[in-house]
């Protein structure tokens, strides 16, 4: 499984990619501190389809571009990119509009609180085999 | 010699000549013949001369009577006063020519029974005259209702009898006069007898007495002519008087009818011919009478006076009042003679009476006025149940009851006066309000009109209505009372009362406040209907169709907007109005206009004052947001570690990974914490200035910033010049250090070979000037101003709340200073902080 961290502090990559790998979720962590930069990487990665992640953990509350601005570029990217990535949404917010905001975005299968644990992972992982399945 | 036999039918003539034939025969019967003959003529004569005087004489009185009769209670209904005089002169001279009637009557009386008749009738001939006289005065003195009542009691019944007396008396003259009629020619037939025997024996002598017979038919003819004459002389008395005769026969039809009768009825002698009868022309009720006296009379029974109904041919209803008597042939009832007169003219003055005496009577107990009439000793003769009321006096002393029963004390010899003036004929005042006092001593207020009652030019009385305005003329001084006071109130106002006639563009009033709220006096806003309207501003002009809108609606209004003062400055007014509706149409407007300039100056700081505030709640709501956020993620961050730890218990290094991560962030919370509590003191604390050592405040810094950042690279240098004492408050210029520094020490480039941080101060008498230089990231030129906002951090190298320069501009806001940056991204930067120097504030 290939896995994108976004989240503007770095501390919060560090844990999140420590805890993946831990939990054997996946060997194959990319992490950005800017969504400008993991747009960018995705965009590129277009063109090569066996380097995009198979999902992208997305913080919400982040400086200059939030997780909203980022799913709504998201959006512009070429359907390669959107018909294989997901997204889920790792954040300290508990507001429910954020939730509901963020569940909109096609892309979006899931809305989870820092941190990352074993039992939130299973279900990604569960949701992620059942989509490929279909 | 030609015999001249008489003109009549054959069998007469064969009679006459018969007759003569026995006449010659019995010659010493032909003078008692002409005895006989000359003898009935008398007899019949003077018989049908005395009646017909008499009935004369009867039906002329009779005509008399009618006359008033039937006018009088016209002039009762009308009040007319003029009329009634005139009956009343007509009365005397119709009992004076009825006087010298009777003496004629009298004189003609022949028998006792008639004597009887005549009497009755001149009984009741003054009390008829009498009472009708009787009735006018009551009438004339006002007392009509009195005047009626009497009519329905006694005159009625006066009239009644009356009546009857005379239809008795004229019925004894036709009865008797039949009687005497019928006596004389039994008579005649029995003195004819002796010649009717010899009859047969004489008819052989009649050639030889052709003489005789000729001058005895002579003789004859004559008296049938005089006979005639009488006969002729009895027909147009029938014809002509106004009674209404008919003969009716045993079937009830009609078989005769005089001219007056066929006159009221409009039935002629053909229906007579064709066997009308008397039932068929009455209504239902007089119908049952008729039949019943038409049984009564065949029985032989007498009947008296009665009245009834015709309906004449074409509809109308005839009323009628007389009598029937009975028609005998041989001493056998055959049919009966009605005598009727029509009445039709009275009755219906007696139904109009009744139901106008109803109508008045209506009237006075109905009306909320007192009513009173007064004699001319002011006696109160007659009052009305609401002046009993009004006055507090018990119906019963009425009449009696004097001036002095219910006049207040003061009142009395003036109204007495007054009173004795008006019956002398003196002008007085007719209307005038007086006092009155009720028997238990309550005072109350009356007003009152009087208008005296005349007889014949003399007054004999008062007539007066009185009205209760005790309660009006309170309410009255009450309203005036308060119309003062509140005109009072409304005068020392600063606002603008007003009123405006609706319907005839008016303004009704405009209190003296206007002046104050207009710059006009109140009296160029009265000559000026429209003035109030011109002065309105030309843009605020259409807001005033809504208010039309509902006060034409008939809802009150309520309006601001700005006038222009006669010394052309602008000025803030509110009005608010309230309409009155005429049978759903607006017909005014009353309202008050307030000067609002101040409170709507007062408004507009109070608006800015509302948006600072506004701002200041969205500040607010951002702070506890993003503070609650930046203090949960290095809680969360810590739990995350804590499950790694767990996860690699028994590895040591990873463990130590996690330690030191840990730390790092406990570290940047506490810093989060700092700021916020910095933010907080310098909201709420006082400024407290000291003289700082700048200097040393820097080192402090410095310390502190290199216990959580790599700062070992960099190259820091510090050049503070105090040599004027600088006195701030010490906390806040300590948080503007700390954040600056930390910012130049967090924003260095990695790909910088050489950074450096330097910070400069310098102070003056003035103020203090610090600078903070890096070479680091730099601004964007977009962010340059809004780094100084709550929250905004423009670097993906911000791990710290985003409240550092925000604190550093509130401040320097709070001591008056300023900060600005110069900036160039991808260079580095330049905060420059301007703070006052405090060491006046010391020294003094």
């Amino acid at each position: 499984m290939k896995v994108v961290l976004v989240d503007d502090n770095p501390l919060f990559n560090f844990i999140s990619s420590k805890t993946l790998t831990s939990m054997g979720f996946s060997n194959d962590i990319r992490e950005f501190i800017s969504c400008t930069k993991a747009l960018k990487f995705l965009k590129a990665a277009a063109a090569t389809p066996e380097v995009l992640p198979d999902i992208i953990f997305l913080d919400v509350k982040m400086q200059v571009m939030d997780g909203f601005a980022f799913l709504d570029e998201f959006e512009k990217l070429p359907d390669e990119v959107k018909s294989k990535v997901r997204i889920s949404m790792l954040t300290s917010s508990l507001l429910e509009s954020d939730r509901q905001r963020a569940m909109n975005y096609s892309n979006v299968i899931e809305f989870l609180n820092k941190p990352l644990t074993k039992e939130k992972l299973q279900n990604i992982q569960h949701k992620i085999s059942r989509q490929g399945k279909n | 010699m030609k015999i001249n036999f008489p003109k009549g039918a054959t069998t007469g003539r064969v009679l006459i000549v018969l007759y003569l034939v026995v006449c010659i025969v019995e010659g010493y019967n032909v003078f008692p013949i002409r005895e006989l003959t000359s003898e009935s003529i008398r007899r019949y004569s003077a018989i049908s001369e005395r009646a017909m005087q008499k009935l004369g004489i009867i039906t002329q009185i009779r005509l008399n009577l009618d006359n008033i009769e039937t006018a009088k209670f016209k002039h009762i209904l009308n009040e007319d006063r003029e009329a009634m005089r005139a009956e009343m002169v007509e009365i005397n001279r119709t009992t004076s020519s009825n006087d010298s009637l009777f003496k004629e009557l009298r004189r003609r009386i022949v028998d006792t029974e008639e004597e009887t008749y005549f009497k009755m009738v001149l009984e009741n001939r003054w009390l008829n005259m009498e009472s009708r006289k009787h009735q006018l005065r009551l009438s004339m003195s006002g007392e009509k209702e009195k005047a009626i009542e009497y009519f329905q009691t006694t005159n009625e019944q006066v009239r009644l009898e009356y009546g009857n007396a005379i239809e008795a008396l004229t019925e004894h003259i036709v009865v008797q006069t039949k009687r005497l009629t019928t006596e004389t020619h039994e008579y005649i037939i029995q003195k004819r007898k002796p010649v009717d025997a010899v009859l047969l024996l004489s008819v052989i002598l009649v050639v030889i007495t052709g003489l005789v017979v000729f001058a005895v038919n002579r003789k004859l003819n004559l008296h049938n002519a005089e006979l005639a004459v009488q006969e002729k002389k009895y027909r147009d008395m029938v014809d002509n008087t106004d009674e209404m005769m008919s003969t009716h026969n045993a079937n009830g039809e009609i078989i005769w009818a005089n001219r007056s009768w066929k006159e009221n009825t409009q039935y002629t002698d053909d229906d007579i011919k064709k066997g009308l009868r008397a039932r068929d022309i009455l209504d239902d009720e007089t119908k049952a009478i008729y039949s019943e006296r038409f049984r009564k009379i065949m029985n032989g029974e007498s009947v008296g006076n009665a009245e009834g109904t015709i309906i004449s041919k074409s509809g109308e209803k005839v009323f009628v009042f007389g009598k029937s008597i009975p028609v005998k042939t041989d001493g056998k009832i055959t049919g009966l003679q009605s005598f009727l007169r029509n009445i039709t003219v009275r009755k219906q003055a007696e139904q109009r009476a009744q139901e106008s005496a109803m109508n008045y009577q209506r009237v006075v107990e109905n009306i909320h006025d007192g009513v009173c009439i007064d004699d001319v000793e002011g006696k109160v003769i007659f009052a009305n149940k609401q002046f009993c009321e009004m006055h507090g006096v018990d119906e019963s002393r009425i009449p009696g009851l004097f001036f002095e029963d219910y006049l207040a004390p003061e009142y009395r010899t003036l109204l007495r006066d007054r009173h004795s003036r008006r019956i002398a004929g003196e002008k007085v005042p007719e209307d005038f309000i007086f006092e009155g006092i009720t028997k238990d001593g309550a005072r109350k207020l009356f007003e009152v009109r009087v208008t005296p009652i005349v007889e014949k030019g003399k007054v004999i009385g008062t007539q007066s209505i009185h009205r209760d305005i005790t309660e009006s003329k309170e309410a009255e001084e009450k309203l005036i009372e308060t119309s003062m006071r509140l005109q009072n109130v409304l005068n020392i106002f600063d606002n603008s009362f007003w009123g405006y006639d609706v319907l005839n563009k008016k303004m009704l009033y405009v209190s003296p406040g206007n002046e104050k709220v207009f710059g006009y006096p109140e009296k160029d806003f009265l000559s000026n209907s429209n003035l109030w309207f011109e002065v309105v501003l030309d843009e605020d002009k259409p807001k005033f169709k809504d208010v039309w809108d509902k006060l034409y609606q008939g809802r009150s209004a309520q309006i601001e907007f700005r006038i222009k003062m006669p010394d052309n400055t602008i000025k803030w007014i509110e009005s608010k109005m309230a309409p009155s509706l005429m049978a759903g149409q607006l017909s005014r407007i009353d309202g008050i206009a307030i000067d609002i300039n101040e409170r709507k100056n007062d408004a507009s700081i109070i608006e800015k004052n509302m948006v600072e505030l506004k701002k200041t709640n969205e500040e607010l709501d951002r702070f506890v947001y993003s503070t609650s956020h930046d203090l949960r993620a290095p809680l969360l961050a810590i739990q995350g570690l804590l499950d790694l730890m767990e996860h690699h218990a028994g590895n040591q290094k990873e463990v130590a990974l996690y330690n030191g991560t840990m730390r790092k962030i406990i570290n940047q919370m506490d810093d989060t914490i700092k700021e916020i509590l910095d933010y907080s003191r310098n909201a709420r604390l006082q400024i407290i200035p000291e003289q700082l050592d700048v200097n040393k405040m820097v080192e402090n810094s410095l310390r502190q910033i290199s216990q959580t950042h790599s700062s070992s690279n960099i190259a820091f240098s510090c050049s503070v010049d105090d040599s004027v004492p600088f006195y701030s408050d010490k906390m806040r210029f300590t948080a503007i250090v700390n954040n600056l520094l930390v910012n130049a020490f967090k924003y260095v480039r990695d790909e910088e070979k050489n950074p450096f941080v330097k910070v400069t101060f310098s102070s003056g008498e003035k103020e203090g000037v610090l600078t903070v230089e890096d070479n680091g990231e730099g601004i964007e030129p977009e962010y340059r101003e809004k780094i100084f906002e709550m929250f905004l951090r423009v670097s993906e190298k911000s791990d710290s709340s985003g409240l550092g320069l925000y604190i550093c501009r509130e401040i320097t806001d709070k001591l008056n200073g300023s900060i600005e940056v110069s900036s160039v991204s991808g260079k580095g930067s330049i905060f420059t902080v301007r703070i006052p120097n405090l060491n006046n504030t010391i020294q003094s």
